[in-house]
């Protein structure tokens, strides 16, 4: 039988980080136990219900197709460009506010498990962003039926979607491991970011499209936003649209930081998340 | 070998929900226990303090105490879960442990799906837990309940289930809490077999209970903890003897 070992001391800083990189390794290297977690999960949530995850899907296309149809009168634009950009938008947008949310709540959620088996703490994280990258494959059914039907054209740039996608994941995770300690210490900080992301929602580009801003000389506030370009790599390629590297190194500077940010907190404070749950 | 080191390790738990200072001062006020303190951080409770053990292969190691004086956090602390705030931890082997009849299991998934899940939160692949998922299925003996939610199980057949599974994987050291002693009688038999074979095998026990039949039964050291810190440890007899008169 294995297990994950169990050589524990208070010691130096050095230590600490070399546990937490071990974390972060033992837990991905064991994949098959966040694979099969996230797997149960989505089976749970629909045990019983005939659709399954695809009212998920229905769900999106109904809710892209009632507010396109409305937003691209009100944006005044022509509902074959509107229609996939928002639908592309909700989507991601819905995997980005998702993991943040239930981030807040992955170790506080796996309380008793992690009470009662020592594993890595990052096999919750992966948990809960693989969960939620299952949900996004269902959503992104209604963006083929619509690519389909407006006979969206795929360019050999197309396939930047594929390193978009790795970048926007892995952004997830450090956002889900970040906001878990955070909430684990703090529980007035999930309803904090709940807020936080409603309001992101409005200010960045999903609802409405950045042209229509496009002589504005503050324009910066919105390309530098960082929800903006994590979406954009990826909706991005699958419109069509060549994709400013502007974005690109917004995504990857926010990667850096967050990780940056994320590993130091992680360092720190990995041994102390069994004490506050 | 299996082998479980502390060394003079402390475990301190932070009271951060419990309010403003008025309470700090009621806690500190009316607890007759002596192991809340506080420091600059705010208030805390040690449920370990300074705790020094050396169990070697074939000891089965028997916790006794009263409520709250350290025994599931110091079968935690083996198991891995806390990491101390003062001292060191070293323990060697695979490690299973029973310390919540719920064993962080999921009440909505069936009893076979729980069997799968707690062999992979061990870190087994599925393979492994799937080749031993017929003989734990078997041990238990919950039949068809096995297609079942967990939720719909008994505190004994959830029981049987946590009991079958951390047995079955064979690891070389067992934590228990005392809950295991609420089975039926039919099951303790089989599960008193059970243990009767790990013992053989030279393996570790460490069972923390309030019933001194089983410690007597099964162990060959003792350890007496009191608010956090080790009173009194070593042969059964002379142990029990002791704790039997001082409560």
């Amino acid at each position: 039988m294995t297990s994950f070992a169990n050589n524990a001391a208070a010691t130096s800083a050095r230590a600490n980080w070399r546990r937490a990189i071990e974390d972060l390794w033992d837990g991905s290297a064991h994949w098959w136990v966040w694979t099969a977690m996230a797997w149960q999960d989505i089976v749970q949530r629909y045990r019983g219900s005939v659709l399954g995850p695809f009212w998920l899907t229905i769900s999106t296309g109904f809710m892209c197709l009632s507010v396109g149809l409305l937003y691209s009168k009100v944006l005044n634009q022509s509902i074959a460009s509107y229609l996939p950009f928002l639908c592309l938008g909700m989507a991601l947008w819905g995997f980005i506010s998702t993991v943040a949310n239930e981030g807040c709540v992955c170790f506080l959620s796996a309380e008793p498990i992690i009470r009662q088996i020592r594993m890595p703490f990052t096999t919750h994280v992966n948990r809960t962003v693989l969960r939620n990258l299952i949900v996004l494959a269902h959503n992104a059914v209604v963006y083929v039926v619509i690519a389909v039907y407006f006979q969206i054209p795929l360019h050999p740039r197309s396939l930047l979607v594929l390193p978009g996608l790795a970048l926007l994941t892995v952004n997830g995770a450090w956002m889900c491991l970040l906001l878990g300690m955070i909430c684990a210490r703090f529980r007035d900080f999930a309803p904090i970011v709940g807020t936080l992301l409603q309001i992101a929602f409005l200010l960045t580009p999903i609802l409405w499209t950045p042209a229509a801003f496009a002589g504005w000389n503050r324009r910066w506030i919105i390309d530098l936003n960082p929800l903006y370009a994590l979406i954009e790599i990826v909706r991005g390629p699958l419109l069509g649209d060549p994709v400013a590297s502007l974005h690109w190194a917004v995504a990857l500077a926010t990667t850096a930081a967050g990780w940056s940010l994320t590993l130091w907190f992680f360092a720190r404070y990995r041994a102390r998340i069994p004490y506050w749950l | 070998m299996a082998s479980i080191t502390l060394d003079n390790v402390s475990i301190h738990f932070p009271l951060f929900h419990t309010g403003g200072r008025s309470l700090r001062k009621t806690l500190l006020s009316v607890t007759t226990k002596k192991n809340f303190a506080s420091d600059r951080h705010g208030l805390y409770v040690r449920a370990l303090d300074g705790v020094s053990l050396q169990v070697d292969h074939g000891d089965r190691v028997g916790i006794v105490g009263r409520n709250g004086a350290g025994k599931t956090t110091l079968l935690r602390v083996i198991a891995g879960i806390y990491e101390p705030v003062a001292g060191r931890v070293a323990v060697d082997g695979a490690v299973n442990a029973l310390l919540d009849v719920n064993l962080g299991l999921s009440l909505d998934a069936t009893g076979y799906e729980n069997i799968i899940l707690r062999g992979l939160y061990l870190g087994m692949h599925p393979s492994e837990i799937r080749a031993l998922a017929p003989g734990i299925a078997a041990f238990s003996e919950l039949g068809e309940f096995l297609h079942f939610p967990a939720r719909t199980y008994s505190t004994g057949m959830f029981l049987r289930l946590a009991f079958s599974i951390v047995t079955a994987t064979k690891p070389e050291l067992l934590l228990m809490d005392e809950w295991l002693m609420a089975g039926d009688a039919h099951f303790l038999a089989k599960a008193a077999e059970r243990i009767d074979g790990f013992i053989g095998q030279s393996k570790i026990l460490v069972l923390a209970s309030h019933s001194l039949e089983i410690i007597r039964k099964w162990c060959n050291r003792v350890i007496w903890l009191e608010a956090g810190r080790i009173v009194m440890a070593g042969e059964p007899s002379a142990v029990l003897d002791r704790y039997s008169q001082a409560t």
